[in-house]
């Protein structure tokens, strides 16, 4: 294991797109965990009044020319003829901009009258949109890092069941020979031969269609970890073969041990190096089939929220023009897959030597 | 190839059986439908009796060309079929063929700037074109043609659709036209995926030949670069790319699935989405028999591509 | 383009025959008529598809949209008032007992195959198919009083007599609704074969009818090609045949999204504007020549509706929940569900603004006989509150609603996928419910999906629905009376199950056996004043009903009465 790790650092080290790579993924990753703290609101605070706000005008000086902390003003909106909607603030008073504020990194205080002005009664609602808001008034930003969540696990799940049945499958397949390995290769071949995305639609068919909102997350990983543990069997079983032929494992029989415990303790960990880039070369396919399902209305749905359920917000192209904030999802969903891209064919190149750089 | 088929249509028929409640419930009731019809289909699919034997008997009727009956289309699922894997066909080798044009010469020009930035730069470009949800850059393109304004002789971005309504009007050419004018987009997106994996072969499989015994006589000889390049170098070095577009051609047929719906080109990957929608089972079947088929079709034309081009190899 | 079929347009005058070209009506003025050109062609977009081409089974607006181009009736009905006016029918006659009407059809008409159209083609149709109880046609049920349908008879080649058992009150128009199929073509083919005659596959020659065009082609899927009817009666004021255009092609698109984007690229004629797509339509006006006309609040309504139904499946499986059940058949949980929803952030965030609020089952629209007394409905949660308080419903502390058994309140809402307005509205509604402590899934289905188990299964919790409307109340009676195919919450029934429903029953009896309007219209305000009451539907307001078409077509006058290209055979391209 130890050479594995240090062998991670030499390629961070040498590779820089890998190494910015790694460091982008370290901040989605801890930003998803932190998510709830980090988004300056919860995932289905609505704001109605503020409907598709575009993104907060952050300002630092005051009516009267003084210097502020920096500080937002709230906003409304009336209709025009053509049906847009026409912005205004509310110069009456300002929100200033508060870090550590209410249980999240980022918020706004009170409202704080203008020079010369009272607050009006009732208060305006001011409201931070980073990013700009949904149509109910739902900050982007926030919906972002919560849905990240969603997004960016499913990924890592997804592929860890994946790599476990392909294990289990593999390694049966590899140690036992016989029949069992030819049923279980041939299951491999016939899954693998049904294209990804017919695939997702034929297990998406089988489910009911009205899920629990709740079990949704649930049930995509299951369809996902379907996809891709065939091709990897495949392979760990012919490693496995090989492995078992070989003379290690004759000297380790001969020495009296099981052969389980011989496949748990030397043959499988010979594998890791192959399975660590296998999986980071995974990731992105199942954080993009998540998207696309969710995409096409088949995966996570409102309330819950993850980067392909915003972007279908973004699928009318009548909104995009509109409120083109909504395809920043897309700009991280862009971001997480480069970067398990950069950084799983720099480990590919790393572990073998062979491969043309 | 037919093994393959019968497993996969054995693995589909089982994964459905899953699916909850009758099949035919949405059917049941519809006044629409006849009950002559849903009597005919639950007797000729067996639907009361035990899974293998339902089995069979779907597999003899598609075995003879009857892949079932389409609810939502009121149709036989074979003529939905058939309508639709053509579009999807085209739309393959559109895309097949642009992602050949860009990456060869990218591969090549790269090869030759080896370690200096044109190579890093289409490298990395790649990557991002790779790394690029194909969902994502469609909706971007069709964003950016929604508000592009209208072209000279181009006209508009079509947006969705194989062919303008006029089609029937146009004389041959203009109705070549016209399909590539609605092809440009859908056909880009997944050019654009498809690129940086040819493109690093194209310039892996440069440098090698390059690096060949004959390639350094023919300079000694005193060739120029250039005809070395083009007579000699080039289509050695060609060898695995024509194995690849093979490849390439079947792993469009799944990822274009996608962008087929974004782009509402009527192919084979929107019958399946409205398909799982509307619950439409012989549909879905269909769908991933014909995918399966498509993809297996792919393989043995790279592999035949592959015994074509390289003398060495046999097809056993 | 969903038109809303010319059957359901007219207000109920029993009146004797006139043309009504220039009749001021109730949505404003009617323009005079252009003498046009022959020749050109109209693009025109269908929702999803025809199910079938059968002019008397079809029940969605997507059959409509091509079934309407082929097929027609005795009468038709003036866009702007919704009167009946002459069709095939040049001229009736009613006697002094309100009961027998003398329809006279105009001599020397054809169907569109050449074929000679008489008084026994008329009967046949009546007699057949419309009153034949194992084919499913909705006029019927409309038509059909106590169970008892019309006597109709020929007298002569050119007269047809209908004898009514009771007085109807819009019997002219219910007429029109009827297109008159042939009898040589179907005679063999009647009882409940007819209900799956004249489907989407059937050969393009064989839909023999009376409309303006016939079908030249039908591309599954795809599109259908229509021709023009040169057997088509109508002629313009200087005596050229009617059609003016060639052609009209109906193009199918999946959703309103591929319409609008067919409409701006050039390759539809005409856009039934939605509210959401009005910022992005607008603003095109000039380039892509058209224009865009506000017509005031659509005719149709959009619902929840619950599901009441007290019956159960063969298998004696009761088709609701019985926990469920209590909730959806009280009174008070269904008002506080109404007063709960915010139906301005449906206006303003749905619909841009383009709206007005519902205050009951009609709409604005319908003129005379909206119930303007009514109060709009709005969202107040105290009155919500006092409603569950009322039912003995309790907010735990958990921020969970319970009904008075303890059960905590979850219910699935579903609507169609296809329409990306809905799911918004749903979300919208959802999260309004979550304020009462009720615990709403949403979930999207599949159009034909939801119908099938909205007609047939019964397989649903609340649903949210759209129903095209149109003026004559009557001809929604199937939403009201308990027996109807429409009474959505509980169709179907035997005899009514509430006493409220009873009293809906009555109040459509009384208002078609009169053909006083100020009896009827006191029928039909207190038949509007008990659905507001009792809220077996929670209405959520009217978009704005606007239209967009390209300029270079003349005789084009949109009302909401009557769609965008009403008398589409007056339509033509001006040079």
């Amino acid at each position: 294991m130890n050479p594995a790790f240090r062998r991670f650092r030499s390629v961070l080290a040498a590779n820089a797109p890998a190494r910015i790579s790694f460091w982008v993924l370290a901040a989605l990753y801890l930003a998803a965990i932190f998510a709830p703290w980090l988004a300056p609101y919860a995932g289905d605070d609505e704001s109605r009044a503020c409907s598709w706000a575009p993104p907060s005008a952050l300002h630092v000086r005051e009516t009267d020319g003084s210097w502020h902390v920096p500080f937002v003003r709230a906003v409304s909106y009336t209709f025009d003829d053509d049906a847009l909607r026409v912005w205004t603030e509310d110069s009456t008073c300002r929100f200033p901009l508060r870090f550590l504020h209410g249980g999240h990194l980022l918020g706004l205080g009170e409202a704080i009258a203008s020079p010369g002005q009272r607050v009006s009664d009732p208060v305006p609602a001011g409201r931070l949109y980073l990013l700009g808001a949904d149509a109910r008034g739902r900050d982007l930003l926030s919906r972002i890092l919560l849905g990240s969540r969603v997004s960016l696990t499913i990924g890592v799940v997804g592929v860890a069941i994946s790599t476990l049945i392909a294990l289990v499958v593999g390694g049966i397949a590899g140690f036992a020979g016989g029949w069992a390995d030819s049923v279980l290769m041939r299951l491999c071949e016939v899954v693998m031969l049904v294209p990804a995305f017919y695939l997702l639609m034929l297990l998406r068919a089988a489910l009911p269609l009205d899920w629990d909102s709740r079990v949704v997350y649930f049930y995509i990983i299951l369809i996902l970890s379907f996809l891709g543990w065939a091709g990897l069997a495949r392979i760990l079983r012919g490693m496995i073969q090989s492995l078992r032929q070989s003379d290690f494992l004759a000297a380790s029989r001969a020495l009296g041990l099981s052969p389980w415990r011989i496949l748990w303790r030397h043959a499988l960990p010979q594998t890791f190096g192959f399975l660590s880039v296998q999986a980071t070369l995974s990731i992105p396919g199942y954080i993009v089939a998540e998207s696309g399902l969710s995409l096409l209305g088949l995966g996570i749905q409102d309330p819950q929220t993850s980067w392909g359920n915003l972007l279908e917000e973004a699928m009318s192209i009548a909104e995009i023009r509109l409120h083109p904030w909504t395809l920043l999802p897309g700009v991280f969903l862009f971001a997480a897959v480069l970067s398990w891209n950069l950084l799983g064919d720099a480990l590919r190149d790393a572990f073998d030597p062979r491969s043309l750089s | 190839m037919i093994p393959m088929l019968l497993g996969v249509s054995l693995l589909s028929f089982l994964l459905l059986q899953l699916s909850p409640g009758d099949p035919l419930s949405a059917q049941r009731g519809n006044p629409q439908v006849p009950d002559a019809l849903i009597h005919r289909i639950e007797t000729e699919y067996g639907f009361d009796k035990p899974v293998p034997e339902q089995y069979l008997l779907w597999l003899s009727r598609t075995l003879r060309g009857d892949l079932g009956y389409s609810f939502k289309y009121k149709r036989p699922v074979a003529d939905v079929i058939r309508e639709r894997v053509g579009a999807t066909l085209l739309l393959a080798v559109f895309s097949s063929l642009l992602s050949w044009l860009l990456a060869v010469p990218l591969g090549v020009w790269a090869a030759l700037r080896r370690g200096q930035w044109p190579d890093r730069v289409v490298s990395l470009t790649a990557f991002v074109g790779m790394s690029l949800p194909s969902f994502f850059l469609a909706l971007l393109l069709l964003f950016a043609a929604s508000v592009a304004p209208p072209l000279p002789w181009f006209g508009r971005f079509p947006i969705g659709g194989l062919v303008s309504p006029e089609f029937d009007q146009f004389g041959p050419w203009a109705r070549i036209g016209d399909v590539l004018r609605h092809i440009l987009i859908p056909g880009l997106v997944l050019a654009v995926g498809g690129v940086a994996g040819l493109q690093r072969v194209s310039r892996g499989s440069m440098l090698e030949t390059l690096r060949q015994p004959y390639v350094l006589a023919a300079r000694a000889r005193g060739l120029s670069q250039r005809s070395v390049l083009w007579r000699h170098a080039f289509r050695n070095a060609a060898n695995p790319l024509i194995t690849l577009l093979g490849f390439e051609f079947s792993a469009l047929l799944s990822g274009a699935a996608f962008t087929e719906i974004i782009t509402s080109w009527p192919g084979l990957g929107l019958v399946a989405l409205e398909a799982v929608r509307a619950k439409d089972l012989f549909l879905v079947m269909a769908t991933v028999l014909m995918g399966s088929f498509l993809l297996l079709a792919g393989n043995l034309l790279s592999d035949i591509l592959h015994a074509w081009n390289d003398p060495r190899v046999k097809l056993s | 383009m969903s038109k809303t079929p010319l059957a359901l347009l007219a207000t109920a005058f029993l009146s004797s025959c006139h043309s009504t070209d220039r009749k001021t009506g109730v949505t404003g003025e009617a323009r005079s008529l252009e003498i046009g050109t022959p020749g050109g062609k109209l693009v025109l977009a269908s929702e999803g598809g025809p199910k079938t081409f059968n002019p008397i089974v079809e029940n969605e607006s997507s059959s409509s949209d091509f079934v309407g181009l082929i097929f027609s009736g005795l009468v038709d009905a003036d866009a702007h008032t919704g009167l009946p006016k002459p069709g095939l029918a040049e001229s009736w006659t009613v006697d002094s007992s309100g009961k027998v009407f003398d329809f006279h059809l105009r001599p020397g008409l054809k169907f569109n195959d050449g074929s000679p159209l008489t008084a026994d083609d008329v009967v046949f149709t009546w007699t057949k198919l419309v009153f034949d109880t194992a084919i499913q046609c909705a006029m019927r049920d409309i038509l059909a009083v106590d169970g008892k349908v019309p006597d109709v008879r020929a007298l002569d080649p050119l007269t047809v007599e209908f004898r009514l058992p009771t007085v109807f009150g819009p019997f002219v128009s219910a007429v029109g609704g009827v297109p008159i199929l042939s009898k040589a073509r179907l005679s063999g083919r009647t009882g409940r074969a007819f209900n799956s005659a004249y489907g989407i596959d059937t050969p393009p020659d064989s839909l023999v009818g009376t409309g303006p065009f016939k079908l030249s082609r039908y591309e599954g899927g795809s599109r259908g090609v229509f021709v023009r009817n040169p057997f088509y009666w109508k002629k313009d004021a200087k005596g050229q045949n009617l059609p003016y255009l060639d052609t009209v092609l109906v193009s199918v698109v999946q959703d309103q999204k591929s319409e609008v984007l067919k409409f701006k690229a050039g390759e539809i004629d005409e856009l039934d504007v939605v509210p959401q797509d009005f910022p992005v339509i607008k603003p095109l006006e000039q380039e892509g020549k058209f224009t865009v006309r506000k017509l005031g609040p659509t005719l149709a309504q959009l619902f929840l509706v619950f599901n009441q139904n007290m019956d159960k499946d063969p298998a004696g499986k009761p088709y609701v929940d019985p926990v469920k059940l209590a909730w959806f058949r009280d009174v008070h949980f269904r008002r506080a569900v109404s007063w709960a929803i915010d139906r301005k952030a449906v206006r303003d965030i749905v619909w841009n603004g383009l709206g007005s609020d519902a205050n009951g089952p009609f709409s604005p629209s319908s003129g005379y006989w909206w119930n303007s007394t009514l109060p709009p409905l709005v969202r107040n949660l105290d009155s919500a509150r006092a409603e569950l308080a009322a039912g003995g419903y309790v907010l735990g502390s958990d921020g969970v609603l319970r009904d008075p058994k303890g059960n905590p309140i979850k219910f699935t809402l579903l609507t169609n996928a296809e329409n990306q307005s809905r799911i918004e509205t749903a979300g919208l509604v959802r999260k309004d419910l979550t304020s009462l402590g009720i615990d709403v899934v949403f979930t999207q289905v599949e159009f034909n999906a939801l119908v099938s188990r909205l007609d047939a299964t019964f397989d649903w919790d609340v649903v949210m629905l759209g129903l095209t409307g149109g003026s004559e109340p009557h001809f929604g009676a199937n939403v009201w009376i308990s027996s109807g195919r429409t009474h959505e919450w509980y169709p179907r029934q035997r005899t009514p199950s509430t006493t409220w429903e009873r009293e809906l029953d009555s109040l459509v009896s009384a208002g078609v056996r009169s053909v006083d309007t100020t009896v009827r219209k006191r029928a039909y305000d207190r038949l509007q004043a008990v659905v507001r009451e009792e809220q077996p539907m929670v209405y959520l307001g009217h978009p704005e009903y606007m239209t967009a078409v390209r300029d270079r077509f003349g005789n084009v006058d949109p009302t909401p009465l009557g769609g965008a290209l009403h008398d589409i055979e007056e339509i033509y391209v001006k040079k």
